[in-house]
């Protein structure tokens, strides 16, 4: 144990409580690396696996701290004052020719922008080889790769038993893709765990322009086009793809913003912006199994946030959260709660397409066990 | 035991426990108060309390302390206990209401100690096992190295940096995501 020899400090309690210490810390990545950086002890105590258990565990429940957003094509804006704030440098130094699809629980989704289609799973947090795989073959193209993706996600696959703060690297994973060629529309899934691709393909009645980033309820992927009223839905397990029609109004029409998100309790929601007027509704059944949208919640948010306000396109696949930009920079609207954070300050320019990068603290995997 | 009828609570009020301190010191608790540690709950479930609890561990200043934190923390139990059938009463969510803040107001308050004495209740709650004395106190260290840098924290808690360059090597490497 690494201590002092002058006398009035006070001695350090023994491990077990140190842990307990180290584990109220803020889930910031970078408080767990400053800590680690204090002594042989503290390093040891701070990568120790039953350690990173029990802080994985201690916030199962919410959204991971959010390190900051990726655009899809070019930079990284971090989140966050210094120290706890994520270097840009690093952040923006992913494989060449690739562009950011996803994140998910620390990883990113890559895809590559030349043919043929090719996905990458970027660990940011780790250095390390990347999976990489195939993107899918279409017998309506020949049996080509389908193009280039226009949304994405990654998805941690987890067991109902397996939420005791086990590492979702150690488990298998899923992708989802939405791409476009000609009139048709594809949605794929990859599961790591089969090494393959399940693809549905229809001729739809949508065009991919405007498509909003994807949001997971329970399993089926959603993709909201405001412009075009309707959402494109994809049911992961049986591969079936879908569309469904209008999006909620009220006697004024139109909202000015619409997002979709997870509205809890298994249901698909759209968060509608108009002014400083936020709802929330639910797709839900009535009484004749007809689906409608079910007003949840109703907020002006003018005391959070100085009009106008500007909601930005946000994937963001842990939090259930909404972003809006004013002139003071960039706030985030956390759904469950209702609380408002600034989480980009106003000189950061708004990224068109921001994917939110979240993550807890992961420890090296070189050098093993010692310490 | 602690839902005990007004009829017990004479009883329950005069079952009281000794601890006796390192330094020899004995305490008269009520065992409401006892029982936040679980511990001791251990120790009268397996009716070991006779004569007195020892508590080599802890000295007489630190548990004169963790008893003063036990018996704030007991009245607040047995207070929620008591106004949870009344729930709807809005007059009794006020009471509550008034009484977690001024709770909070205690814990505050209970905390401004020197960094020794923290450790030493910690060291105490932990012994004790008393979940939210350890909460509360572990808490009050991590919110005190929170935004801190390595060498300010070693300074603050007197720890020889005995990293060599190496192994500081290796931590920036693995994790360059913090690095400008």
């Amino acid at each position: 144990m690494a201590r002092g020899s002058s006398a009035p400090a006070p001695e350090l309690p023994p491990d077990d409580v140190i842990r307990e210490i180290l584990l109220r810390l803020p889930p910031h990545p970078a408080c767990f690396q400053r800590a680690s950086l204090v002594c042989k002890h503290w390093r040891r105590l701070v990568r120790d696996p039953d350690f990173l258990r029990g802080l994985r565990a201690r916030h199962l429940h919410g959204a991971q701290p959010l390190l900051g957003f990726f655009d899809q094509d070019a930079s990284f804006a971090p989140a966050g004052e210094p120290p706890d704030r994520a270097t840009v440098a690093h952040l923006s130094s992913r494989p060449s020719r690739t562009r950011v699809l996803g994140c998910c629980h620390g990883r990113v989704l890559l895809c590559s922008t030349l043919d043929p289609l090719q996905l990458l799973v970027w660990d940011p947090m780790t250095p390390g080889p990347l999976p990489v795989f195939m993107g899918p073959r279409s017998p309506h193209l020949e049996n080509r790769f389908v193009p280039l993706p226009i949304r994405g996600s990654f998805i941690c696959v987890h067991d109902d038993d397996s939420h005791d703060g086990e590492d979702c690297r150690s488990r298998p994973f899923r992708v989802v893709i939405l791409s476009f060629s000609g009139n048709l529309m594809f949605a794929g899934m990859y599961s790591s765990k089969e090494s393959r691709w399940h693809l549905a393909t229809v001729q739809p009645d949508v065009s991919s322009i405007g498509i909003q980033p994807g949001v997971l309820v329970e399993d089926t992927m959603y993709w909201l086009s405001p412009n075009q009223n309707r959402f494109v839905e994809y049911d992961i397990d049986t591969n079936q793809l879908r569309l469904i029609q209008g999006l909620p109004t009220d006697p004024y029409g139109p909202y000015d913003y619409y997002q979709g998100v997870k509205a809890g309790g298994g249901y698909l929601g759209v968060a509608a912006v108009r002014g400083s007027c936020f709802e929330l509704f639910a797709l839900t059944a009535d009484s004749n199994g007809t689906m409608m949208w079910t007003k949840c919640l109703g907020a002006k948010l003018d005391e959070h946030l100085s009009p106008p306000l500007k909601a930005i396109e946000v994937s963001d696949e842990d939090g259930n959260t909404m972003l809006f930009e004013t002139a003071d920079g960039v706030f985030e609207l956390e759904l469950q709660s209702m609380e408002v954070n600034k989480v980009l300050q106003s000189d950061v320019v708004a990224l068109s397409t921001m994917i939110a990068y979240r993550s807890l603290y992961v420890a090296g995997r070189s050098g093993g066990n010692d310490g | 035991m602690a839902s005990a009828g007004s009829g017990d609570e004479k009883a329950a009020a005069a079952a009281m426990i000794t601890l006796i301190s390192s330094d020899n010191e004995k305490f008269e608790v009520t065992e409401a108060t006892a029982t936040l540690s679980q511990t001791i709950r251990h120790m009268i479930e397996d009716g070991c309390t006779d004569g007195g609890v020892p508590l080599p561990n802890v000295t007489s200043k630190i548990l004169a302390r963790v008893i003063e934190y036990c018996k704030k923390h007991a009245t607040a139990a047995a207070g929620e206990e008591g106004s949870s059938s009344s729930f709807s009463d809005a007059a009794f969510l006020e009471v509550d209401r008034a009484f977690l803040e001024e709770l909070e107001e205690f814990d505050d308050a209970f905390l401004e100690v020197d960094r020794a004495t923290l450790f030493d209740l910690i060291l105490a709650a932990n012994y004790l096992d008393i979940k939210g004395l350890l909460n509360l106190t572990c808490q009050k260290v991590a919110d005190s190295v929170k935004g801190k840098t390595p060498e300010q924290i070693r300074e603050m808690y007197n720890i020889v940096n005995d990293l060599t360059p190496e192994e500081e090597a290796e931590i920036r490497r693995e994790t360059q995501w913090a690095f400008e």
